[in-house]
Parts: C-alpha cells; structure tokens; sequence
C-alpha cells in the first residue's frame, strides 16, 4: 500500500516534470539561434571593460553568437587563460610574468596575443553630501589624489583640498578611500600612475616600485571587488565621505559625480571620451610585431603610457589606458577545438572592434583609433589563417580593414588613419576648469560629458537622507559659488541633485558654527523625553509603593 | 467520532435498557464559566492601555523630542514604552513582585514571537514589493537575457534561462546526493562499528564546511587537474558537496528514532539485515528522509559562490549540462544585483521572489511525497467508490446489498 502510494505519486509528478522540460526544450530550440555556424565561447577578466563587454555580448546575440563573460577581475581573467578554463580573456594590463608582491607566477604557457579592444579613463567617484547635498565639483592634483590613497590626507577640510576647490573648505569630514579588493587592472594602471608621477608618496606606502594588481588596503580604506563593488560602496547610502575609482561608466551608470583630475598643463578635466582620446595619441604602442631573431614579439601592441601621463595639453586627461583582449594563437589549442568556436570569436571581436567601437563613447569609453582597429584585427587573423604552427582551415575572418571607414568609428580621419578625429574635435576646457580660477559652478556642464546610457530614471537617493540638514551644525554659508561657472558631474548628476535640494550651489563653505553644536538637541531631547516618561509612570509608580507600604503593614 | 457512533448501533438493535437522563433544575442561575485562557478585565484594560501609551509615546518622542526618526525607530521606542508602562501598570494593580515579572516574561516571550514573524513576513513582503515592477511581465518567466542589454526596460528579457538552470543543477545534485547520504545514514546506523564513529566524526565537520571551498575543491579536481569545461555538471557536483553532509546527518537522526522493536520483529520473522532496511526501516522513516532532503535542497538553491566559481554566467537558455556555462538563480541575482544599474537590481529583486516561491514548491513536492498514505480517501477515489456503489447497488438491486461498501448498508 504504502509503496505503491508512493511510486504512483512520484511517477505522475515525473511525468508532468518530463513534460514541462520536453516542451521548455523544444520551446527553447524554436526560439533559440537557428544559426550553425556559432558555438558557445566563454572569457572573463576586467570588471573595468565589462560595461561596454556587455554590450557588445548583447548585440551580437542577435546574429546567433552565444558569448558568455565572468567579470571577476583583469588578474583572474589573465589566470583563468592561462589554465584554459576560458576561450578568451579580458586584461587592463599584459601578463606581468611573476607579481612584484605576492610573487606569484602571472604568465601563460597556452600561446595567446593582445588586441586593444577600448580605451578609457580610470575616473575617481567620490560621496561628499553638504547640507543634504551632492557635492559634484570636486577638484583634486594628481598629487593629492596619491596622497589620500596612501593616507597623507585624511580629512575632507585639508588645506589642500581646500586650495585646489577655490579656498572653499568641505566639512570636516574623514575620507574613506574604496580601493578593490581583487587582483584588478584598474588598481594596476591606478598605481602605475602613482608610481610613474609620483614615487616619493607610492613608493614608502607600497614598500616596493613598480604597480600592483593588489592594492595594499591600509587603514581607514575600504576594499570592494569589481568596479561595480568600489561603485556601490560609494553611492551606498552610509558611503558619505568615500572616494574610490573605476571606470567612467560606472559613475556615469549611476549618475555619481567624478574628480576633475588636474593634467600638467594646469586644466583639471573629467575622463570624457575626448579627453582620454586627446590623452592617448601621447601613449607609445609596441608596433614591432616580429623580434629582430625572427620569433613573434608577444608584447606586440602593448601601451607605454609614460607620456600620457605627462602630456601638457589643456584636454587631456592624464589616467587613461587601453584593455586588451587575450586570444588563442594555438591551431593546436585544447579550448579551440572546433571552427565553430573560433569563428564565433573571430565574428565577436570583428564586431566589437568594427560596429562596436561607435557605441564606446556615450557608455563612458573611449574608441579606438583605425590604425590600432587595423592592427587588432591584424590578431584576430590569429585564430584563424595565421594561428601557428598551422593555419586553421574554415575559420573566414571578414577583415573589414581595406574599408575601415564603413565600421562607423568616430575616431575616423580620411587619409590618415593613425590620427583619431574626437582627439582633433575635442573641446577645449572651460575656463573655470583651470587651476587659477575659481572651479566650475553646477549650472553648467563641461563640454563633451555624455549624457549617460543608464536608465533614464534614477532611484537613486542622492545621499540627502543621511545627513539629516539641521543637527550637523554644518551650515553651507560662505561665499557663493565663483564665478560663471560651469559644472561637472554628468548632467544627470546635477539634475538629480537639484531636484533633491533646491537651488543651493554645492560649493558649499562649510563652516563648525560654535553657537549650536550638535551634542545640544541630544541632551535636551534625552531630558525631555526622561521629564515625559516620569510624568506617565511616577503616578502608577507612587500607587505600587503606596500599596505595597499598605499591604506590608497590614 | 466514529467510536461514539459504534457502540450505539448494538443499542439501536437490541435495545437493552434505556440511559436516564439527568434533569435540569430550572430555578438555578448557571454560574459564569471561569474563563482560564483570558485575562480579567482590568488586566485587559492594562494590555490595551499601555500600547496606547505606548504609541503615544513613541510618536511623541521620535521626531520630535530626540533627533532620530523613521519607522525602525518608532518601534523600538514603542515597544520599550509599551513594557514598562506595562510593569508599573501591573505594580499599581496588583502589588506583587511575581505578577510584575509575570507579565514582563509574557510580554517578551509574545513580542519575541511577533519579531520572528515579522522578520519572516517583511523579507517576503520586501522582496516581492520591489521585484513586482519585473515580476509583472510576462515575458520575465518565459524569456531569457539573450540580446537584452542591462538597461533594457523590463519588458524585454526574463529569467527563463536561470530557473531551467537551477531546475538542472538541482536535480544532478540530488540525484547523487540523495542515494549517497541515506547510504552513509544506514551505514552508521544499521552497520555500525568502529568506522561509522569516523563517518559520523567526518559528516558532522563537513556540515560545516564554507560553502566556497566546495566549489573551490570541485574547480581545482574537476576543472583544473581533470580538464572539464565550466559547466552545469560541475556546478551540480558542487552543490552535491554541500548537500551531501546535511542529508547524511538528517537521514542519520531519523534512522535512529525507528523503533528497533520493528528491527527485532523483522529479524524474528527471517528477514535479512538487507530486507530490515529496504521494506522495514526505510519506510518508516520515510517522511523523515524526505524532510532531510528539503533541508539539503534548500541549502542547495541558494548556493552562489560554488556555482559561480564553477559554472558561469550566461546569458541564453543552456540545457545541456556537460559543457557550456550554466546560470543558475542565485547566481543571476548576484550579478544583476551587483551591477549597480537600477533596472537590473529590479530584475534581481524580481527573481528572488521566484527562488523564494520555487523553493516553496519544491517543499510542497517533497512533503507530498513524504505524507504518509491518509487513512481518508482523496475526494477523487471517494467520488470513484461512490460511482462503484451506486453502480453495484443499481446492478444488486431487490437482492442482497454489498456489505463490503458501508455507503451503501446506509443507503438502505
């Protein structure tokens, strides 16, 4: 009785579940790609791409490519290569061969080669609320940027953040610098940076020259994986007084508010994709695709950023780099084992170095130039005809580079393809960019800032909730904001701020008000409230003693 | 009811002698019953009284006295209030100390009951409210990300791809988790001896293994040192380790409270240690195996790093699980949640609702399983047996009717 109960019950819930399944399957092939030609591809590695990654992995879906990738970090990216548990990988910096800190061995025995796929600026994003309101024009020297992530500066109202903002103090307040957690190329070009420009604040601070993937947290800072961590541990409602950095498109994502970094010819300038294009005509690509004894140059197209950094033009800006793709050069390659795959990869990177490249500016990158468009697809030609030792029969890379002009690339220039057009076209700061003036107000927008490819609805809280306005005693008297000035942030960002505050400037002038210092409406309010519950319960309270008295005479 | 109704059918047959009644004085005032489960009036009044005040208080000093606010902290002052109102109210009603510390302790066991409600319904409710603006489209159980990019509106994409996932990854890992931990049970149980004390020893530490070393044991065997591709398989086998141990410590705890009486009935009529286990222990622990296989699978679907580490995240509906990266429910909610984009949090939102409900069915099936065979017939086979007897009585009719149908012996 009990068995047959049983196998009754569960052979009828079987078959509705064999059911379910068959026509979920069959479904699924009818919808699915029909093409044949595509076989599923899997990469990971740089959270710092992964905005524009994405993307692109969603409109190519559209022509039957399945493409999956892990945002876990450019380091494991280049680690999960190497080992062959991805067809490709995505890596802000090349392979390190052992890691200065952890020495670690960072290097690949499986044969592979970069191609550049997008350029962009590593933007620092801070969470500064005055009055209830979202500062959005910070500015900050390279120098003092290094110094609040090596802990020289720990206070929002250091005389030198004060000096660079036009003399206007922020409150008193500690800075949390939100640096990542994981081995992170955004981290490796940050500390490059740090390293190259400023070695006498890095150098002490790391214990070691040269960058790292990991950033040694020290202190007062926070760790976070992935750009996308850093991001929500600053826009998080208790992230008041963090700064962090990560890609320009995850604050202009989120609608937060990014540093006006100072460049050395005296502009502090956001990392627009005209800024970072202006930037990178400075930055030193490895073009030598062969070695003088004939052997491959595996290093080929990787970036020496030396004279970005130093580029004294008023539009640049300074902390730009490009990510890399890491394919399989192998005709031999144990991932690589069938043409579908290949091809799948071939066509992917096809598109995103072609079509894809339009989409890297209002998504907060930078495109490519043609003549490294030309050389990547150069690599792509890897997988396929030119993969060693043998070439790969049925893998048909459709090289669109004799007609470079037809992929929509804004860096585009007729007759001359290593000049990028958006670097010619970028606009010139505004005046109250530069360091002399007072810094830019928030009616206005720098030229060139995107206006964001994010929801057109925020539900973001601009941070107004959690400082309550009144009990702080900080009041946003002072002097009004300078000058007409213009402001930063992407345009969402001011909106949004208004809306939550009213008219205010946020250049506000925090000023300690001795009169009313906070502790005050605690104290009273706590009295107040012990004067009310004294009031309800000594009554009861004096009837128990009274009868309790009685009762213990009786 | 049924042994009230039997012994007076012999009654109504034979008719014996016949029971008195007793009867009633109808002078007398019945007394008022003493109600034992409620409280007199007076202590009403306090109850009621003092969450007034304590209300009252709580809107008076939140906001307006102290400088905190919102609804968390309304509460908490409410309820403070509320207890000592009540504790000097009780005082000045009743002077002894144990009908204070009385009502001080029914308070905080009744308010500890309240919180732990609470806290259940206020997850349920919260994720249901934020995930709603995802959770009503259609297309959000019947499509898959595929093409949609993460500021898509919500319209467009669902998470079809990620439950069949799920759906998968789940059933590998009870398929092999299952058979294996009710074995190591009965090993322990029924064989015994000096190696089931390590067995035991072993499964009670890895209960408490870090849910990240499965998946990192898997990736290094399966992935690294086998050469296996990420896949839906991988991630089952993971999963399979942190659903392992807590089967055969479950399963272990319901084996042991079988009765050995039936073990030594089952011995005294011939049967092998083997037949005991498979038609005498087994059975009787059944609903208990059954609830050992919940509590396994609901530490299994809400795995994220072990499925993360070994599968991956895909964006189309992927059914094969040997090769391929597989997306499973709380890894799609993990990515989407992390992403910071506002659309994407809502669709994270709108799919921890369905894990909450797919786990709520999954219950349903096991308990279903489990239930022990109801000595009520289902309204389907009672329907059934009455068609067989208005049947049979039409057939039978004018001569005798079945006795083995008591619908029928009624109906006469």
């Amino acid at each position: 009785m009990n068995r047959r109960h049983l196998t009754r019950r569960a052979s009828a819930l079987l078959r509705v579940l064999v059911v379910v399944l068959l026509s979920l399957a069959v479904s699924s092939r009818l919808v699915g790609p029909a093409s044949a030609e595509y076989a599923e591809i899997e990469g990971s590695g740089s959270t710092w791409a992964y905005t524009i990654v994405q993307q692109w992995i969603a409109d190519v879906s559209a022509a039957g490519m399945q493409v999956t990738f892990n945002n876990n970090g450019s380091s494991q990216g280049r680690k999960d290569f190497a080992n062959s548990v991805t067809d490709f990988g995505d890596s802000d910096i090349p392979y390190q061969g052992v890691d200065p800190v952890t020495h670690q061995s960072d290097s690949s025995q499986r044969p592979y080669a970069y191609l550049p796929v997008v350029a962009g600026g590593t933007a620092f994003t801070y969470h500064l609320t005055v009055a209830g309101k979202l500062v959005n024009n910070l500015r900050l020297s390279g120098e003092t940027i290094a110094k609040i992530f090596t802990n020289q500066i720990t206070n929002w109202n250091d005389p030198q953040i004060t000096k660079e903002n036009g003399g206007h103090a922020l409150p008193s307040l500690p800075i949390t610098p939100v640096v990542r957690s994981d081995g992170s190329g955004a981290t490796a070009q940050f500390t490059l940076w740090l390293d190259h420009e400023y070695p006498s604040i890095w150098r002490p601070y790391n214990g070691a020259s040269g960058l790292t993937s990991l950033y040694p947290r020290k202190g007062r800072q926070i760790a976070a994986s992935g750009d996308d961590g850093v991001m929500n541990t600053v826009d998080s409602a208790a992230g008041n007084g963090t700064i962090g950095y990560a890609e320009y498109s995850y604050p202009l994502n989120a609608h937060y508010p990014v540093v006006y970094v100072e460049n050395k010819a005296g502009y502090y300038v956001q990392p627009t994709q005209y800024n970072v294009a202006v930037a990178l005509t400075k930055a030193r690509i490895n073009m030598q695709k062969t070695l003088p004894n004939g052997q491959p140059n595996i290093d080929y197209l990787t970036q020496e950023l030396d004279d970005v950094y130093t580029f004294n033009d008023p539009r640049s800006y300074p902390v730009s780099s490009y990510s890399y793709m890491i394919i399989p050069t192998s005709s031999t390659d144990q991932r690589m084992n069938s043409a579908a795959k290949r091809q799948t990869l071939a066509d992917f990177l096809s598109y995103a170095l072609c079509t894809g490249q339009s989409k890297a500016g209002p998504y907060g990158y930078s495109p490519l130039p043609l003549n490294l468009v030309q050389a990547a697809f150069g690599q792509v030609e890897d997988l396929g005809p030119a993969a060693t030792p043998s070439p790969v029969p049925g893998v048909n890379i459709k090289n669109p580079s004799d007609n470079l002009a037809s992929c929509d690339n804004p860096t585009f220039v007729k007759g001359n393809l290593a000049a990028n057009h958006l670097a010619q076209i970028a606009p010139m700061p505004l005046p109250c960019q530069k360091a002399t003036a007072q810094p830019c107000g928030d009616d206005q927008t720098p030229p060139g800032t995107p206006a964001g490819n994010g929801a057109k609805v925020s539900t973001k809280s601009t941070g107004s909730t959690t400082t309550p306005a009144t009990p702080t005693g900080t009041a946003p008297t002072g002097a009004p904001p300078p000058t007409a000035a213009p402001d930063p942030a992407t345009g969402a960002v001011a909106t949004t701020a208004t809306a939550a505050a009213g008219a205010t400037p946020a250049t506000a002038n925090a000023i300690e008000v001795s009169a009313q210092r906070s502790g005050d409406n605690r104290l009273f309010g706590a009295v107040a409230v012990a004067e009310l519950v004294a009031i309800v319960l000594l009554p009861g309270g004096y009837v128990a003693w009274l009868r309790r008295r009685r009762g213990g005479a009786s | 009811m049924t042994t009230v109704a039997e012994p007076a059918q012999p009654t109504a047959r034979s008719q014996p002698v016949r029971t008195t009644l007793p009867t009633r004085d109808a002078d007398r005032v019945p007394a008022p019953r003493l109600g034992l489960g409620s409280l007199p009036l007076e202590q009403r009044f306090l109850t009621w009284g003092a969450r007034l005040a304590a209300v009252a208080i709580a809107w008076v000093v939140v906001g307006r006295l102290l400088p905190v606010h919102g609804p968390a902290w309304f509460l908490v002052v409410a309820a403070l209030a509320n207890v000592v109102v009540l504790a000097v109210g009780t005082a000045a009603l009743d002077h002894r100390n144990v009908a204070v510390s009385d009502r001080v302790a029914q308070w905080v066991v009744s308010t500890g009951a309240v919180v732990v409600f609470a806290a259940l319904v206020s997850v349920i409710v919260f994720v249901i409210e934020r995930g709603w603006p995802a959770l009503h489209h259609l297309n959000f159980f019947t499509k898959d990300m595929t093409g949609v990019s993460a500021t898509d509106p919500l319209d467009k994409g669902g998470i079809l791809h990620a439950v069949l996932g799920s759906l998968i990854e789940l059933g590998i890992a009870s398929a092999i988790a299952l058979p294996l931990g009710v074995g190591t049970a009965v090993f322990m149980n029924e064989v015994g001896g000096r190696l089931a004390t390590v067995v035991r020893t072993v499964v009670e530490a890895m209960t408490a293994l870090p849910d990240i070393l499965a998946g990192l044991f898997i990736y290094t065997v399966w992935i690294i040192a086998l050469g296996f591709p990420r896949s839906g398989l991988a991630a089952g086998l993971a999963i399979t380790v942190m659903m392992l141990p807590i089967i055969a410590r479950a399963s272990d705890v319901v084996l042991r409270i079988v009765p050995g009486t039936l073990r030594e009935a089952s011995f005294a009529l011939g049967a092998s240690r083997w037949s005991t286990v498979w038609h005498v222990v087994l059975p009787t622990a059944r609903p208990g195996l059954a609830t050992a296989l919940i509590l396994a699978i609901a530490r299994g679907v809400g795995e994220t790093a072990p499925v993360m580490i070994t599968s991956g995240n895909a964006t189309f509906i992927h059914l094969d699980p040997t090769t391929g990266v597989m997306t499973s429910l709380p890894l799609y909610i993990f990515t989407a949640a992390r992403s910071g984009i506002p659309l994407a949090i809502q669709r994270a939102f709108g799919t921890a609702a369905v894990l909450l409900v797919l786990v709520l069915v999954l219950f349903a099936i096991a308990r279903a399983l489990a239930r022990p065979p109801s000595t009520k017939l289902s309204p389907l086979r009672r329907l059934r047996s009455a068609a067989r007897a208005a049947v049979g009585t039409a057939r039978t009719r004018g001569t005798r009717p079945t006795p083995s149908t008591p619908l029928a012996e009624e109906a006469l």
